[in-house]
């Protein structure tokens, strides 16, 4: 009750409800923009965080992917373009809906969906963080290094096609975690010279070149032909009937995307596949789906939702960012000096229950912000490519430099864009990257602490009993996607697997 | 295809060499402990070359079990890699806008640096040049400038224009 009095407080006392709602309209536009995931639409606002007061530019960026998951949908709807990869299940019902003259309706079970998975995905946020992040209290310095292996293992999980591919990127990262000051010596390492390496390349220059700037270099390379729509769809939420009939979608959908969004690697795309499926298998109306059907939108957005709140389950509690977008909250939570774990709820209670309610005005508002900002996003869909590249390139490179006033980090962006373009041009997967480049100290620092500990001894990782454990997850979990990899291998050498899965 | 993977393969070798070579220029510290500040890197390159060569035996070997299918398909394979060229060239060429604002900035100034990237790319993507285009570019020029300088308080680059003004 003091927490939620305190929260009450923070929103009155602070412009937490501003950077909630600014949050959730910037999210929604970029969301309804195709080519700009919920990810870029943060990277872009994280240099404009850094003068901000910490709790505000935290509500701000997680506002921001509550509104983009929302966004995705209404170019899946408008002109059966995802805006997001998680919407992209939402187009199969939404756009059929739209044909049928019920695009207005189909918008609003979106926004509906959203709001209903938002609060059950803040909910589980609440409830699970503290206790997870009350573990890392007994942590000693092998934990933490093993909780690094364990972050690594996600990429295990989000390798992609190629695994081999994954761990050259997660790699890469590694290395760019070690440009700078010797944690332990203090000796310049891959400095070349340059005074403003000393400290090392900051989490947010290289996520805003691989995630931003690669991407306007491959639109160059491929420019992205969308659909205009000359709809003016106006928002029309469901009616009690239709309610009724949704809360047993929006039930499967908040539960997969609880779980999924737990599991740091697992994400919004596959919660909405499989809230997809499954309410199509539990469905009364399975030949609705595909042709116009209300659940086969509610199940996928209240999945996707649910995830942009519970993907911030192991970011809190063990600073593990198992998304892009969490990857970019997390580097949010860096500029301003803030490391999740335990020692964030005791030091900066007041920022976390800010978050809390912050992530609580936002899915409030989602209501009113979604229907308000339909007619931009409209207009916004259906502006000249060109020009939105260019504004998007120019606010990349003026945001960039408001963060130290520094040019050389334009350039280490535009360097990292490169690099992330080549990433992609080789299949090879971003995420591994940013983790290695964020987890990088942790691991590296705490296991050479560990081994002054033990005199070199490496048998004091196997003494900790934290570190076996979380040890242990990580190789179980390197296992289950290894063998999930040769599962889904044999089963596609198999001839005409049966079921009629939906093709997207 | 195989050739995209043997030249990723090629360049991920390439970083490994560079970043094992620049680990060994790493000073020795007295302060320093049994692992020392050259021990992680060297292990991160080794790693890093194990995989490349990895994938590159990969690419070799499909490129050997499927030679035949991939001789077969090679005229629409060059077709293939003539678009991909053309796609990295348009890249580049972004890319280059933005190292030209980089270069030019200290001398042109935030202002008139940003107007020309806003203007430059517009064109580079396939905007129509003409009156509508500039009076957007310096739109949006003048709205960026007021955001970052005059609202959120930071000194965009002023460029050589400010030795031009009278007191200067």
């Amino acid at each position: 009750m003091d927490a939620v009095l305190q929260g009450f407080d923070l929103l009155l006392g602070t412009p937490l409800a501003f950077a909630a709602i600014a949050g959730v309209a910037w999210g929604i536009f970029g969301g309804a923009l195709p080519g700009i995931s919920p990810s870029i639409s943060m990277a872009l606002l994280l240099p404009f965080t850094y003068g901000m007061e910490p709790t505000s530019a935290i509500v701000l960026l997680g506002s921001t992917y509550i509104g983009a998951e929302y966004g995705g949908s209404i170019p899946a709807i408008l002109i059966n373009t995802p805006g997001t990869n998680a919407a992209a299940a939402t187009v199969l019902d939404g756009y059929a809906m739209q044909r049928q003259g019920m695009g207005g309706q189909a918008l609003g079970i979106s926004l509906y969906s959203g709001v209903i998975g938002g609060m059950i995905g803040l909910l589980m946020l609440v409830m699970l963080t503290r206790p997870l992040a009350n573990l890392a209290l007994a942590f000693t310095p092998m934990s933490y290094f093993a909780l690094g292996v364990l972050g690594l293992s996600v990429i295990a999980s989000l390798a992609g096609a190629s695994i081999l591919k994954g761990l050259a990127a997660g790699v890469l990262g590694l290395m760019v975690a070690t440009v700078g000051t010797d944690p332990m010596s203090g000796v310049p390492r891959f400095t070349f010279g340059q005074v403003e390496l000393l400290e090392g390349i900051a989490p947010i220059l290289i996520m805003v070149g691989l995630f931003a700037v690669s991407e306007l270099l491959r639109q160059a390379g491929a420019p992205v032909r969308t659909e205009t729509s000359r709809d003016t769809a106006r928002i029309r939420f469901p009616g009690r009937r239709l309610r009724r009939r949704l809360v047993k979608p929006q039930l499967i959908g908040a539960s997969i995307g609880t779980v999924e969004g737990v599991i740091p690697g697992a994400g919004g795309t596959i919660a909405s596949f499989l809230s997809y499926n499954e309410a199509r298998r539990w469905s009364r109306s399975k030949a609705e789906f595909g042709r116009g059907s209300p659940e086969g939108i509610a199940a996928p957005e209240t999945a996707n939702n649910t995830v942009a709140s519970t993907a911030l389950v192991p970011l809190l509690s063990f600073g593990i960012p198992g998304s892009n977008s969490a990857a970019i909250l997390l580097g949010g939570l860096l500029i301003h000096g803030l490391l999740p774990g335990p020692r964030l709820f005791e030091e900066n209670a007041d920022t976390v229950i800010g978050l809390y309610t912050g992530l609580f005005v936002a899915n409030l508002s989602l209501l009113a912000i979604g229907t308000l900002v339909l007619p931009v996003c409209l207009w916004l869909v259906n502006r000249s490519r060109a020009l939105l590249t260019a504004f998007i390139y120019a606010l990349i490179l003026s945001g960039i430099y408001t963060i130290n006033a520094s040019l050389f980090d334009i350039g280490i962006v535009l360097a990292a864009g490169a690099a992330g373009y080549l990433m992609r041009l080789f299949d090879m997967p971003l995420l591994p990257a940013v983790l290695g480049v964020v987890l990088g100290f942790l691991v590296e620092s705490n296991y050479r602490r560990s081994l002054v500990l033990s005199a070199g001894d490496h048998a004091i990782f196997l003494e900790d009993p934290i570190a076996v454990g979380l040890l242990v997850v990580a190789v179980l979990f390197i296992a289950g996607s290894l063998g999930t990899r040769l599962w889904l291998a044999f089963g596609r050498n198999r001839p005409a697997a049966a079921g009629g899965g939906s093709s997207a | 295809m195989r050739r995209k993977e043997l030249v990723g393969a090629a360049v991920l070798l390439l970083v490994a060499a560079g970043y094992f070579i620049a680990a060994g220029d790493i000073n020795r510290s007295a302060l320093g402990d049994e692992v020392g500040a050259a021990g992680v890197p060297v292990v991160y390159a080794a790693t890093l070359a194990g995989l490349a060569l990895a994938l590159a035996v990969k690419a070799l070997v499909a490129w050997r079990l499927n030679g035949a299918a991939t001789r077969a398909g090679s005229a629409a394979g060059s077709r293939d890699s003539g678009r991909k060229r053309a796609s990295a060239g348009r890249a580049a060429g972004m890319l280059g806008i933005g190292i030209a604002y980089l270069a030019v900035i200290v001398f042109a100034g935030y202002l008139l640096s940003i107007l020309a990237v806003i203007a430059l790319v517009a064109v580079y993507q396939g905007e129509r040049i003409g009156w509508r285009l500039a009076g957007i570019s310096v739109g949006g020029a003048v709205l960026f400038f007021v955001l970052f300088d005059v609202l959120l308080g930071i000194d965009m680059p002023p460029g050589v224009w400010p030795m031009f003004l009278p007191g200067s």
